[in-house]
Protein backbone atom coordinates (compact mmCIF):
# COMPACT_ATOMS: atom_id res chain seq x y z
CA UNK A 1 0.00 0.00 0.00
CA UNK A 2 2.97 2.25 -0.41
CA UNK A 3 4.23 3.19 -3.80
CA UNK A 4 7.99 3.33 -3.91
CA UNK A 5 9.86 5.18 -6.59
CA UNK A 6 13.09 5.24 -4.63
CA UNK A 7 15.12 8.16 -3.44
CA UNK A 8 15.69 9.62 -0.03
CA UNK A 9 12.93 11.48 1.80
CA UNK A 10 13.12 15.07 0.75
CA UNK A 11 9.99 16.50 2.26
CA UNK A 12 6.40 15.96 1.40
CA UNK A 13 4.46 17.24 -1.59
CA UNK A 14 1.75 19.85 -1.75
CA UNK A 15 -1.63 18.44 -2.78
CA UNK A 16 -4.00 20.50 -4.85
CA UNK A 17 -7.62 19.59 -5.40
CA UNK A 18 -9.03 21.96 -7.99
CA UNK A 19 -12.79 21.91 -8.53
CA UNK A 20 -12.99 18.16 -8.06
CA UNK A 21 -16.36 16.60 -8.83
CA UNK A 22 -17.24 13.01 -8.20
CA UNK A 23 -20.57 11.53 -9.17
CA UNK A 24 -21.24 7.84 -8.77
CA UNK A 25 -24.42 6.85 -10.57
CA UNK A 26 -26.69 9.79 -9.82
CA UNK A 27 -25.25 10.46 -6.38
CA UNK A 28 -23.08 13.54 -6.09
CA UNK A 29 -20.25 12.55 -3.75
CA UNK A 30 -17.97 15.54 -4.22
CA UNK A 31 -19.11 18.88 -5.58
CA UNK A 32 -16.51 21.41 -6.74
CA UNK A 33 -14.06 20.52 -4.02
CA UNK A 34 -11.07 22.85 -4.05
CA UNK A 35 -8.50 22.25 -1.38
CA UNK A 36 -4.80 22.79 -0.93
CA UNK A 37 -2.68 20.69 1.40
CA UNK A 38 0.58 22.43 2.19
CA UNK A 39 3.85 20.48 2.09
CA UNK A 40 4.72 19.04 5.47
CA UNK A 41 1.29 19.78 6.92
CA UNK A 42 -0.78 17.39 8.99
CA UNK A 43 -4.01 18.16 7.22
CA UNK A 44 -7.12 16.65 8.72
CA UNK A 45 -10.37 16.22 6.82
CA UNK A 46 -13.44 15.98 9.00
CA UNK A 47 -17.09 15.61 8.15
CA UNK A 48 -20.15 13.49 8.61
CA UNK A 49 -20.50 9.94 7.34
CA UNK A 50 -21.13 9.90 3.60
CA UNK A 51 -19.63 13.36 3.29
CA UNK A 52 -17.08 12.19 0.73
CA UNK A 53 -13.97 11.99 2.91
CA UNK A 54 -12.98 8.51 1.80
CA UNK A 55 -13.95 9.38 -1.78
CA UNK A 56 -11.58 12.33 -1.66
CA UNK A 57 -8.82 9.90 -0.72
CA UNK A 58 -9.83 7.53 -3.49
CA UNK A 59 -9.66 10.41 -5.97
CA UNK A 60 -6.20 11.27 -4.67
CA UNK A 61 -5.14 7.64 -5.11
CA UNK A 62 -6.47 7.61 -8.66
CA UNK A 63 -9.17 5.08 -7.84
CA UNK A 64 -12.21 7.26 -8.48
CA UNK A 65 -13.65 8.58 -11.75
CA UNK A 66 -13.38 12.17 -10.63
CA UNK A 67 -13.59 15.32 -12.70
CA UNK A 68 -11.43 18.32 -12.10
CA UNK A 69 -7.76 18.28 -11.22
CA UNK A 70 -5.92 16.47 -8.47
CA UNK A 71 -2.27 17.43 -8.51
CA UNK A 72 0.71 16.51 -6.36
CA UNK A 73 3.55 19.01 -6.38
CA UNK A 74 6.60 17.05 -5.36
CA UNK A 75 9.80 18.80 -4.35
CA UNK A 76 12.58 17.53 -6.58
CA UNK A 77 12.38 15.98 -9.99
CA UNK A 78 10.51 12.76 -9.31
CA UNK A 79 7.50 11.66 -7.29
CA UNK A 80 8.38 10.42 -3.84
CA UNK A 81 6.92 7.64 -1.73
CA UNK A 82 3.20 7.62 -1.00
CA UNK A 83 1.93 5.57 1.90
CA UNK A 84 -1.73 4.69 2.37
CA UNK A 85 -3.29 3.38 5.54
CA UNK A 86 -6.80 2.07 4.91
CA UNK A 87 -9.59 2.19 7.42
CA UNK A 88 -9.62 -1.57 7.71
CA UNK A 89 -8.33 -4.49 5.74
CA UNK A 90 -10.53 -7.27 4.47
CA UNK A 91 -8.81 -10.36 5.71
CA UNK A 92 -9.53 -14.03 6.19
CA UNK A 93 -8.68 -14.68 9.82
CA UNK A 94 -7.89 -18.30 9.06
CA UNK A 95 -5.15 -17.47 6.58
CA UNK A 96 -1.87 -18.94 7.86
CA UNK A 97 0.11 -15.76 7.44
CA UNK A 98 2.39 -14.10 9.95
CA UNK A 99 2.67 -10.37 10.53
CA UNK A 100 5.97 -10.41 8.70
CA UNK A 101 4.41 -12.26 5.75
CA UNK A 102 1.69 -9.64 5.63
CA UNK A 103 4.24 -6.84 5.50
CA UNK A 104 6.22 -8.74 2.88
CA UNK A 105 3.15 -9.01 0.66
CA UNK A 106 2.60 -5.27 0.86
CA UNK A 107 6.09 -3.83 0.93
CA UNK A 108 8.51 -5.89 -1.13
CA UNK A 109 8.87 -6.66 -4.79
CA UNK A 110 10.25 -10.14 -4.12
CA UNK A 111 7.41 -12.68 -3.95
CA UNK A 112 6.34 -13.06 -0.33
CA UNK A 113 6.33 -16.89 -0.50
CA UNK A 114 10.12 -16.73 -0.92
CA UNK A 115 10.27 -15.13 2.51
CA UNK A 116 10.77 -11.58 3.71
CA UNK A 117 13.33 -9.44 1.94
CA UNK A 118 16.36 -9.14 4.24
CA UNK A 119 17.17 -5.67 2.91
CA UNK A 120 13.92 -4.34 4.33
CA UNK A 121 13.91 -3.85 8.08
CA UNK A 122 10.42 -4.99 9.03
CA UNK A 123 11.52 -5.28 12.64
CA UNK A 124 12.26 -1.56 12.94
CA UNK A 125 8.89 -0.62 11.46
CA UNK A 126 7.08 -2.99 13.82
CA UNK A 127 9.09 -1.60 16.71
CA UNK A 128 7.91 1.91 15.91
CA UNK A 129 4.30 0.78 16.23
CA UNK A 130 5.01 -1.26 19.37
CA UNK A 131 4.68 -4.66 17.71
CA UNK A 132 8.34 -5.65 17.95
CA UNK A 133 7.75 -9.03 19.58
CA UNK A 134 4.88 -10.06 17.34
CA UNK A 135 6.43 -10.34 13.90
CA UNK A 136 5.97 -14.13 13.92
CA UNK A 137 2.39 -13.96 15.15
CA UNK A 138 -0.38 -15.13 12.87
CA UNK A 139 -1.98 -12.04 11.37
CA UNK A 140 -5.49 -13.42 11.78
CA UNK A 141 -4.92 -13.89 15.51
CA UNK A 142 -4.19 -10.19 16.12
CA UNK A 143 -6.71 -7.92 17.74
CA UNK A 144 -8.29 -5.12 15.72
CA UNK A 145 -6.01 -2.53 17.30
CA UNK A 146 -2.93 -4.62 16.59
CA UNK A 147 -3.97 -5.12 12.99
CA UNK A 148 -4.36 -1.37 12.63
CA UNK A 149 -0.87 -0.91 14.03
CA UNK A 150 0.49 -3.35 11.45
CA UNK A 151 -1.24 -1.27 8.78
CA UNK A 152 0.56 1.76 10.18
CA UNK A 153 3.83 -0.18 10.10
CA UNK A 154 3.46 -1.01 6.41
CA UNK A 155 3.11 2.72 5.73
CA UNK A 156 6.58 3.28 7.21
CA UNK A 157 8.28 0.99 4.67
CA UNK A 158 9.95 2.65 2.87
CA UNK A 159 10.05 6.03 4.63
CA UNK A 160 7.12 7.92 3.10
CA UNK A 161 6.98 11.48 1.78
CA UNK A 162 3.19 11.52 1.70
CA UNK A 163 0.99 9.61 4.13
CA UNK A 164 -2.71 9.17 3.46
CA UNK A 165 -4.61 8.01 6.52
CA UNK A 166 -8.25 6.91 6.38
CA UNK A 167 -9.63 7.03 9.92
CA UNK A 168 -6.65 5.25 11.46
CA UNK A 169 -7.68 5.85 15.05
CA UNK A 170 -11.04 4.11 14.76
CA UNK A 171 -9.62 0.71 15.58
CA UNK A 172 -6.63 1.81 17.60
CA UNK A 173 -6.47 1.08 21.30
CA UNK A 174 -5.11 3.55 23.81
CA UNK A 175 -1.50 2.45 23.37
CA UNK A 176 -2.02 2.56 19.65
CA UNK A 177 -3.26 6.13 19.88
CA UNK A 178 -0.12 7.17 21.74
CA UNK A 179 2.00 5.44 19.13
CA UNK A 180 0.01 7.13 16.39
CA UNK A 181 0.65 10.53 17.99
CA UNK A 182 4.36 9.79 18.06
CA UNK A 183 4.27 8.79 14.44
CA UNK A 184 2.49 11.99 13.50
CA UNK A 185 5.13 13.98 15.37
CA UNK A 186 7.84 12.07 13.48
CA UNK A 187 6.11 12.80 10.18
CA UNK A 188 5.92 16.48 11.02
CA UNK A 189 9.58 16.54 12.01
CA UNK A 190 10.55 14.84 8.73
CA UNK A 191 8.47 17.26 6.68
CA UNK A 192 6.20 14.49 5.49
CA UNK A 193 2.81 15.62 4.21
CA UNK A 194 -0.03 13.88 6.01
CA UNK A 195 -3.60 13.85 4.73
CA UNK A 196 -5.66 12.48 7.54
CA UNK A 197 -9.35 11.67 7.42
CA UNK A 198 -10.66 11.57 10.96
CA UNK A 199 -13.90 11.89 12.83
CA UNK A 200 -12.40 12.29 16.31
CA UNK A 201 -12.49 16.07 16.46
CA UNK A 202 -10.62 16.28 19.77
CA UNK A 203 -7.66 14.45 18.27
CA UNK A 204 -7.81 16.61 15.17
CA UNK A 205 -7.79 19.79 17.23
CA UNK A 206 -4.78 18.49 19.16
CA UNK A 207 -2.69 16.94 16.41
CA UNK A 208 -3.53 18.52 13.06
CA UNK A 209 -1.93 21.66 11.73
CA UNK A 210 -4.87 22.37 9.48
CA UNK A 211 -8.38 21.05 9.16
CA UNK A 212 -11.00 21.02 6.43
CA UNK A 213 -14.66 20.32 6.91
CA UNK A 214 -15.98 18.25 4.04
CA UNK A 215 -19.60 17.49 3.42
CA UNK A 216 -19.71 17.01 -0.30
CA UNK A 217 -18.28 20.53 -0.51
CA UNK A 218 -15.51 22.15 1.47
CA UNK A 219 -17.35 23.93 4.25
CA UNK A 220 -14.35 25.35 6.04
CA UNK A 221 -10.59 25.18 5.84
CA UNK A 222 -8.16 26.62 8.35
CA UNK A 223 -6.20 26.02 11.55
CA UNK A 224 -8.01 23.66 13.92
CA UNK A 225 -8.48 25.92 16.95
CA UNK A 226 -10.22 28.54 14.83
CA UNK A 227 -12.15 26.14 12.66
CA UNK A 228 -13.39 23.65 15.18
CA UNK A 229 -15.66 26.02 17.06
CA UNK A 230 -18.84 24.42 18.40
CA UNK A 231 -21.03 26.35 15.94
CA UNK A 232 -19.08 25.28 12.88
CA UNK A 233 -18.95 21.69 14.03
CA UNK A 234 -22.68 21.67 14.63
CA UNK A 235 -23.23 23.13 11.18
CA UNK A 236 -20.92 20.57 9.61
CA UNK A 237 -22.66 17.61 11.16
CA UNK A 238 -26.19 18.92 10.91
CA UNK A 239 -26.05 19.61 7.19
CA UNK A 240 -28.04 16.83 5.55
CA UNK A 241 -26.80 16.53 2.02
CA UNK A 242 -28.80 13.51 0.96
CA UNK A 243 -32.06 13.97 -0.85
CA UNK A 244 -34.02 11.00 -2.01
CA UNK A 245 -34.59 12.66 -5.40
CA UNK A 246 -30.86 12.78 -5.94
CA UNK A 247 -31.16 16.16 -7.63
CA UNK A 248 -27.89 17.97 -7.06
CA UNK A 249 -29.33 21.47 -7.54
CA UNK A 250 -32.07 20.95 -4.98
CA UNK A 251 -29.70 19.35 -2.52
CA UNK A 252 -27.41 22.35 -2.79
CA UNK A 253 -30.24 24.69 -1.89
CA UNK A 254 -31.16 22.56 1.09
CA UNK A 255 -27.58 22.57 2.22
CA UNK A 256 -27.28 26.36 1.97
CA UNK A 257 -30.46 26.69 3.97
CA UNK A 258 -29.04 24.38 6.59
CA UNK A 259 -25.90 26.46 6.82
CA UNK B 1 9.22 20.72 -8.61
CA UNK B 2 7.52 17.74 -10.10
CA UNK B 3 3.83 18.07 -10.87
CA UNK B 4 2.00 14.78 -10.78
CA UNK B 5 -1.55 14.88 -12.07
CA UNK B 6 -3.66 12.08 -10.62
CA UNK B 7 -5.54 10.47 -13.47
CA UNK B 8 -9.17 9.60 -12.94
CA UNK B 9 -9.96 5.93 -12.69
CA UNK B 10 -11.47 4.75 -15.91
CA UNK B 11 -10.93 2.70 -19.01
CA UNK B 12 -10.41 5.58 -21.43
CA UNK B 13 -6.82 4.74 -22.22
CA UNK B 14 -7.42 1.02 -22.50
CA UNK B 15 -10.40 1.72 -24.76
CA UNK B 16 -8.29 4.02 -26.89
CA UNK B 17 -5.58 1.39 -27.23
CA UNK B 18 -8.11 -1.31 -28.14
CA UNK B 19 -9.71 0.98 -30.73
CA UNK B 20 -6.27 1.84 -32.10
CA UNK B 21 -5.37 -1.85 -32.35
CA UNK B 22 -8.70 -2.59 -34.06
CA UNK B 23 -8.12 0.27 -36.50
CA UNK B 24 -4.63 -1.02 -37.24
CA UNK B 25 -5.95 -4.55 -37.88
CA UNK B 26 -8.71 -3.24 -40.17
CA UNK B 27 -6.21 -1.01 -41.98
CA UNK B 28 -3.92 -4.01 -42.53
CA UNK B 29 -6.83 -6.08 -43.82
CA UNK B 30 -7.97 -3.28 -46.15
CA UNK B 31 -4.43 -2.82 -47.41
CA UNK B 32 -4.00 -6.55 -47.99
CA UNK B 33 -7.27 -6.80 -49.87
CA UNK B 34 -6.71 -3.57 -51.78
CA UNK B 35 -3.16 -4.34 -52.82
CA UNK B 36 -3.85 -7.92 -53.86
CA UNK B 37 -3.40 -8.17 -57.65
CA UNK B 38 -6.68 -8.41 -59.52
CA UNK B 39 -7.45 -11.84 -60.97
CA UNK B 40 -6.33 -12.20 -64.59
CA UNK B 41 -9.05 -11.24 -67.06
CA UNK B 42 -11.05 -14.11 -68.47
CA UNK B 43 -9.77 -15.30 -71.83
CA UNK B 44 -11.94 -13.78 -74.50
CA UNK B 45 -13.21 -16.29 -77.01
CA UNK B 46 -12.12 -15.63 -80.60
CA UNK B 47 -14.78 -14.59 -83.10
CA UNK B 48 -14.90 -18.07 -84.58
CA UNK B 49 -15.24 -19.76 -81.18
CA UNK B 50 -18.20 -20.39 -78.96
CA UNK B 51 -18.12 -21.34 -75.31
CA UNK B 52 -19.45 -24.80 -74.55
CA UNK B 53 -20.94 -23.76 -71.22
CA UNK B 54 -22.55 -20.46 -72.06
CA UNK B 55 -23.01 -20.48 -75.86
CA UNK B 56 -24.79 -23.75 -76.50
CA UNK B 57 -28.39 -24.81 -76.21
CA UNK B 58 -29.09 -27.77 -74.00
CA UNK B 59 -29.41 -30.10 -77.01
CA UNK B 60 -26.11 -28.82 -78.36
CA UNK B 61 -24.47 -29.30 -74.98
CA UNK B 62 -25.65 -32.91 -74.97
CA UNK B 63 -24.38 -33.48 -78.50
CA UNK B 64 -21.06 -31.85 -77.67
CA UNK B 65 -20.58 -34.07 -74.66
CA UNK B 66 -21.46 -37.16 -76.66
CA UNK B 67 -19.17 -36.15 -79.51
CA UNK B 68 -16.22 -35.76 -77.14
CA UNK B 69 -16.75 -39.30 -75.89
CA UNK B 70 -17.36 -40.58 -79.37
CA UNK B 71 -14.19 -38.84 -80.57
CA UNK B 72 -12.11 -40.86 -78.10
CA UNK B 73 -13.94 -44.02 -79.15
CA UNK B 74 -13.40 -43.35 -82.86
CA UNK B 75 -9.72 -42.56 -82.27
CA UNK B 76 -9.36 -45.92 -80.56
CA UNK B 77 -11.14 -47.71 -83.43
CA UNK B 78 -8.89 -45.84 -85.90
CA UNK B 79 -5.80 -47.12 -84.13
CA UNK B 80 -7.18 -50.65 -84.04
CA UNK B 81 -8.47 -51.00 -87.58
CA UNK B 82 -6.61 -48.22 -89.40
CA UNK B 83 -9.81 -47.06 -91.06
CA UNK B 84 -12.36 -44.56 -89.92
CA UNK B 85 -15.65 -46.24 -88.92
CA UNK B 86 -18.66 -45.16 -90.88
CA UNK B 87 -21.51 -43.40 -89.07
CA UNK B 88 -23.76 -46.34 -89.80
CA UNK B 89 -21.33 -48.66 -88.06
CA UNK B 90 -21.17 -46.35 -85.09
CA UNK B 91 -24.96 -46.17 -85.06
CA UNK B 92 -25.05 -49.98 -85.06
CA UNK B 93 -22.84 -49.91 -81.96
CA UNK B 94 -25.43 -47.58 -80.42
CA UNK B 95 -22.73 -44.95 -79.90
CA UNK B 96 -24.33 -41.60 -79.29
CA UNK B 97 -24.85 -39.26 -81.02
CA UNK B 98 -24.72 -41.52 -84.08
CA UNK B 99 -27.29 -43.94 -82.72
CA UNK B 100 -30.81 -43.35 -83.96
CA UNK B 101 -32.58 -43.18 -80.70
CA UNK B 102 -35.08 -40.89 -79.05
CA UNK B 103 -32.45 -38.55 -77.68
CA UNK B 104 -30.97 -38.13 -81.18
CA UNK B 105 -34.46 -37.24 -82.39
CA UNK B 106 -34.93 -34.83 -79.54
CA UNK B 107 -31.59 -33.22 -80.33
CA UNK B 108 -32.36 -32.42 -83.96
CA UNK B 109 -32.12 -35.76 -85.80
CA UNK B 110 -28.68 -35.09 -87.24
CA UNK B 111 -27.75 -36.88 -90.43
CA UNK B 112 -24.14 -37.93 -89.94
CA UNK B 113 -21.71 -38.41 -92.83
CA UNK B 114 -18.03 -39.27 -92.89
CA UNK B 115 -15.90 -36.63 -94.56
CA UNK B 116 -12.19 -36.46 -95.26
CA UNK B 117 -10.54 -33.61 -93.50
CA UNK B 118 -7.14 -32.07 -94.24
CA UNK B 119 -5.25 -33.98 -91.54
CA UNK B 120 -7.68 -36.65 -90.56
CA UNK B 121 -11.30 -37.60 -90.59
CA UNK B 122 -14.42 -35.62 -89.82
CA UNK B 123 -17.99 -36.53 -89.08
CA UNK B 124 -20.49 -33.95 -90.25
CA UNK B 125 -23.96 -33.98 -88.83
CA UNK B 126 -26.56 -31.85 -90.57
CA UNK B 127 -29.34 -30.86 -88.30
CA UNK B 128 -32.94 -31.35 -89.26
CA UNK B 129 -34.03 -28.86 -86.63
CA UNK B 130 -31.48 -25.99 -86.37
CA UNK B 131 -33.64 -24.21 -83.81
CA UNK B 132 -33.05 -27.15 -81.43
CA UNK B 133 -29.43 -27.81 -82.25
CA UNK B 134 -27.25 -26.54 -85.07
CA UNK B 135 -25.30 -28.68 -87.47
CA UNK B 136 -22.13 -30.09 -86.01
CA UNK B 137 -18.78 -31.35 -87.23
CA UNK B 138 -16.41 -33.59 -85.30
CA UNK B 139 -12.88 -33.19 -86.63
CA UNK B 140 -10.31 -35.80 -85.64
CA UNK B 141 -6.67 -35.10 -86.32
CA UNK B 142 -5.26 -38.52 -87.13
CA UNK B 143 -1.89 -37.32 -88.39
CA UNK B 144 -0.95 -35.21 -85.46
CA UNK B 145 -0.37 -36.40 -81.93
CA UNK B 146 -2.30 -39.46 -80.80
CA UNK B 147 -4.09 -37.63 -78.07
CA UNK B 148 -4.99 -34.50 -79.99
CA UNK B 149 -8.34 -33.29 -78.74
CA UNK B 150 -11.13 -33.79 -81.26
CA UNK B 151 -12.54 -30.50 -82.44
CA UNK B 152 -16.25 -29.81 -82.56
CA UNK B 153 -17.64 -27.14 -84.85
CA UNK B 154 -21.15 -25.76 -84.88
CA UNK B 155 -23.32 -23.78 -87.25
CA UNK B 156 -26.93 -23.02 -86.52
CA UNK B 157 -28.20 -23.91 -89.99
CA UNK B 158 -29.22 -27.06 -91.79
CA UNK B 159 -26.20 -27.11 -94.04
CA UNK B 160 -23.24 -29.34 -94.63
CA UNK B 161 -19.76 -28.03 -93.81
CA UNK B 162 -17.57 -26.73 -96.62
CA UNK B 163 -15.03 -29.17 -98.04
CA UNK B 164 -11.55 -29.11 -96.66
CA UNK B 165 -12.73 -28.87 -93.06
CA UNK B 166 -9.82 -26.88 -91.75
CA UNK B 167 -10.15 -24.02 -89.34
CA UNK B 168 -9.97 -21.26 -91.92
CA UNK B 169 -12.58 -22.62 -94.29
CA UNK B 170 -14.96 -23.54 -91.47
CA UNK B 171 -14.57 -20.15 -89.84
CA UNK B 172 -14.98 -18.41 -93.19
CA UNK B 173 -18.20 -20.33 -93.81
CA UNK B 174 -19.61 -19.09 -90.51
CA UNK B 175 -18.95 -22.17 -88.41
CA UNK B 176 -17.91 -21.78 -84.81
CA UNK B 177 -15.51 -23.96 -82.87
CA UNK B 178 -16.94 -25.17 -79.58
CA UNK B 179 -14.36 -24.52 -76.85
CA UNK B 180 -14.28 -25.11 -73.16
CA UNK B 181 -12.76 -22.31 -71.11
CA UNK B 182 -11.87 -22.57 -67.46
CA UNK B 183 -12.79 -19.37 -65.69
CA UNK B 184 -13.60 -18.24 -62.16
CA UNK B 185 -17.23 -18.99 -62.97
CA UNK B 186 -16.50 -22.72 -63.19
CA UNK B 187 -17.51 -24.27 -59.92
CA UNK B 188 -17.50 -27.92 -60.81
Amino acid sequence: MSGNTGGTPKGGPAILFDRVDLTLGRTVILDQVSLRVEPGAVHAVVGPNGGGKSSLIRALLGQAPHRGMVRLDWPGEAPGVTAYVPQAVEFDRGLPMTVEDFLAVLCQRRPAFLGPDRRIDYGAALERVGMAGKRRRRFGALSGGERQRVLLAQALIPAPDLVILDEPMTALDETGCTIFEELLADFRAAGTTVLWVEHDLAQVRRLATRVSGLNRRVLFDGPPPAMLSPDRVLDLFSAVPRRTTGNAGDARVVERAAL
Amino acid sequence: MHHQIVRRAGAERETAWVLLASAAIIACAVAAVGLRPAPPPEPVAAAHQIDSRTGLTSAEQGLHADLKVAGAEIAALLRETGAAPKPAELAAQALPPFARDTSATARGSHAWTLAEAGHGVAYAGVSAAPELAGSMVLVLDTHGKDHAEPQVWLKRAAEAPPPGLDEKTLAAAGWKQVTATFTAGVTR
